[in-house]
């Protein structure tokens, strides 16, 4: 069951420091950050095993023809599909998956350059999919398109949403 | 140039003794700031170039209000925020209400890099010490994970925020007492670093760049 993680953890339960230290309100940067279009985040709740919050991930930016490259826990999104180096454009857009309890994750959407456009895009097209309650049947990824640096070939086995209900976690 | 500078200091200084201020407004002595934290002389005259513009934002009076701190960190002084109220009484070292150059300075010296990080240990833990009473209790660490989730558009049931919290205080209470104290925390950090990672501010390492200062050069070079 733990198989699938890559970051060690002791429990699927995040550190509630860790958590903590994720609030936007206790980081300082602000202070010497310009409202800038340019740099934007936002944070979304999901109530899926991080597997399956991947899977949501690649769907979001499949739906707008993005493509990505698993790094670990953080995903990059290109637009295009293409991912050969040279056409890296300027936008980075990426989304990280912090594992917050068994089937309970949050995932941090980050934009340091690029267009807003489709930062905002993909935010609503990533949205709707975690919160839909069906679980994710055909989400037939175009093998060629992903690149994962870390092949986690337990998950794609794992189309069954075990933990739905809200209270799903193994019992410790 | 220079002269204009000398002027304003020499207004600035009998403003000072007249009105009996407590608080330094500027850099009234860099080099003592540089020695008592861990930023250069210059690093100090550009920390103030940004303490400048914070502190003009509402009332231009060279001190940063409560309002002028929400706006500078979060853009809008409509957010009402537990962490940024920690925060600010942190720095306000004279509980005033107030933060003059000073303890502004002091208290961004504990997240430069190169900061020890048993300051960084005190300061976050007198950070989530929401009641300050010396220890953490897990009262304070619900309240805040409550706070961080209802911000992350997380709607966690309460068993599962209690889950978390347990697995915490597993770890983190050795002593078995329901709160966590300086040591335990001290602890806890070292043992994840990566639980101070907001006690670091990387923009402080390239202050003087992002906020370069010429006026205030002549300061250091006048005897």
């Amino acid at each position: 069951m733990d198989a699938e993680r890559t970051v060690p953890t002791s429990s699927n339960f995040i550190n509630a420091f860790q958590l903590i230290a994720m609030n936007n309100d206790l980081d300082l940067s602000g202070l010497f950050e310009e409202e800038d279009d340019n740099i934007q985040k936002t944070k979304l709740g999901s109530k899926n095993t991080i597997s399956d919050t991947f899977k949501k991930i690649e769907a979001a930016a499949n739906d707008l023809s993005l493509s990505i490259q698993r790094q670990n826990n953080k995903i990059k999104i290109h637009p295009g599909r293409s991912f050969a180096r040279c056409s890296r454009s300027h936008s980075n857009l990426s989304a990280e998956v912090i594992e917050v309890a068994p089937a309970h994750c949050v995932v941090e959407i980050c934009k340091s350059a690029g267009e807003l456009s489709v930062y905002k895009e993909f935010c609503k097209s990533l949205s709707s999919l975690l919160t839909e309650k069906s679980s994710i049947a055909s989400v037939a990824p175009d093998a060629a398109d992903l690149s994962d640096e870390s092949q986690e070939t337990a998950s794609s086995e794992e189309e069954v949403n075990g933990s739905k209900d809200p209270r799903g976690y193994s019992s410790s | 140039m220079s002269e204009c500078i000398d002027g304003l200091r020499h207004l600035f200084s009998s403003i000072l003794k007249c009105c009996d201020l407590e608080e330094s407004r500027g850099p009234v002595d860099p080099e003592l700031l540089a020695r008592e934290t861990v930023f250069s002389v210059s690093e100090i005259e550009a920390l103030y170039e940004l303490f400048k513009k914070i502190s003009s934002a509402v009332i231009d009076d060279g001190l940063i209000n409560k309002e002028e701190f929400q706006l500078a960190l979060f853009k809008t002084n409509k957010k009402e925020s537990l962490f940024a109220d920690r925060v600010f009484d942190l720095f306000d070292t004279k509980h005033n209400g107030i933060l003059g150059f000073e303890e502004f300075a002091r208290a961004l010296s504990v997240f430069h890099p190169n900061a020890p990080i048993d300051e960084k240990i005190e300061f976050s833990f007198q950070l989530y010490d929401l009641k300050q009473q010396g220890f953490i209790e897990r009262q304070e660490v619900k309240q805040m994970v409550v706070a961080t989730l209802a911000e992350s558009g997380m709607n966690l049931s309460d068993d599962v925020i209690e889950n978390i919290i347990d697995k915490t205080f597993e770890e983190a209470d050795t002593k078995h007492d329901g709160k966590i104290d300086k040591e335990e925390w001290r602890n806890l950090v070292l043992r994840h670093p990566s639980l101070l990672k907001n006690m670091t501010l990387q923009y402080l390492k390239d202050i003087t760049t992002t906020f370069p200062s010429f006026v205030f050069h002549s300061q250091v070079d006048d005897t």
